[in-house]
């Protein structure tokens, strides 16, 4: 079933590649983007969105943060964090939001996993 | 100069080793392209110093991606490429889909997203090895002399203040891109992060 998934990330060639992906693995899913958490917050106001892909270190509010609000915006819906911050502390925030951790450089491998794991839990539906 | 102990000096030359080592495998995965690297040179110069070292490597102006850290130490980190070559690595990056101008447009960005990445590798690396924390800012995309890159010209840093420098360069091989990964830590920050090397050290021995 088709997904309605939010992009977000300050850097627009990071968008690029992160949607040559998911266009890759998933053709049929509607892809938005937002270049900071601000802009996502309003995107949001209008939408609904299954899959949230959320980098840590945005202009203004962080990814963190972001995904905490999306979170209570959409409570079924799959967060990941896609992040160049490795660092533990970061993980285990992101573990805390119940938020995925994927790393950059994008692996598709991580991310079809990712997309797995919401099919699998039928998570991620219009359920919000 | 006597700032840190020969062990420490190893011990930072080793951690970096593997920090970049780290950054160097996200740089391979990012281009699908082996990345060597040199071994980390690990010295005490001044910005000044550090400055007109960037620029006797450069032909011309020189691109840069900065990250300023901080934590129980803090510093400067910088990606930086001597020679504009990185439309091959844009191309890389994005694929062939993109028409050159849209390309040409995009390459501060595509520079800034290695930086991102290859200076977040290191720093993160550093920090998990540590059991520390960094809070970094967002890369920032520079252009122009070494002096400039580094704040000297604009009185922003202190021209004579000695610095630890940390510097590690790497090659693409097949596409002819190389670079160099530079981090700077005053005098103080040097100091701590020698002691947590220290503790590091010791509960290795066990």
């Amino acid at each position: 079933m088709s997904k309605t998934v939010l992009l977000v990330d300050d850097n627009r060639v990071a968008r690029m590649m992160l949607r040559l992906v998911i266009a890759e693995l998933r053709p049929d899913w509607v892809i938005s983007e937002a270049a900071s958490a601000e802009e996502a917050l309003d995107i949001a106001r209008g939408s609904t969105f299954d899959v949230l892909l959320i980098d840590v270190g945005l202009p203004g509010m962080s990814g963190l943060d972001l995904a905490v609000r999306l979170r209570e915006t959409f409570p079924g819906a799959g967060i990941a964090m896609v992040t160049a911050n490795i660092q533990k502390p970061v993980r285990d925030r992101a573990a805390a939001i119940g938020a995925a951790f994927i790393e950059k450089p994008l692996k598709p491998d991580a991310l079809l996993a990712f997309f797995a794991s919401l099919e699998s839990d039928g998570q991620g539906g219009n359920s919000s | 100069m006597s700032v840190l102990t020969d062990l420490q000096h190893d011990a930072v030359t080793e951690m970096l080793n593997i920090a970049v080592g780290r950054a160097a495998s996200a740089l391979n995965e990012l281009v699908d392209e082996e990345v060597t690297l040199s071994v980390p040179r690990v010295d005490f110069i001044t910005r000044t110093e550090a400055g007109q070292m960037i620029d006797e490597r450069a032909a011309d102006s020189v691109c840069a991606v900065a990250q300023e850290f901080a934590g129980q130490f803090s510093g400067n980190a910088l990606l930086i490429f001597p020679e504009a070559k990185s439309l091959s690595l844009v191309r890389m990056m994005i694929g062939d889909q993109v028409p050159l101008e849209a390309m040409t447009e995009l390459e501060q960005e595509a520079l800034t997203e290695v930086g991102n990445i290859v200076l977040n590798a290191s720093l993160g690396t550093i920090a998990n090895l540590l059991d520390m924390q960094f809070e970094s800012s967002l890369p920032m995309f520079l252009k122009g002399t070494g002096l400039g890159i580094l704040g000297v010209e604009d009185g922003q840093a202190e021209a004579g203040d000695l610095a630890l420098l940390v510097e590690v360069d790497f090659q693409l091989k097949n596409s002819d891109i190389s670079g160099y990964v530079l981090f700077m830590l005053d005098v103080v920050s040097a100091q701590k992060f020698g002691e947590l090397l220290d503790a590091y050290l010791k509960k290795l021995a066990g």
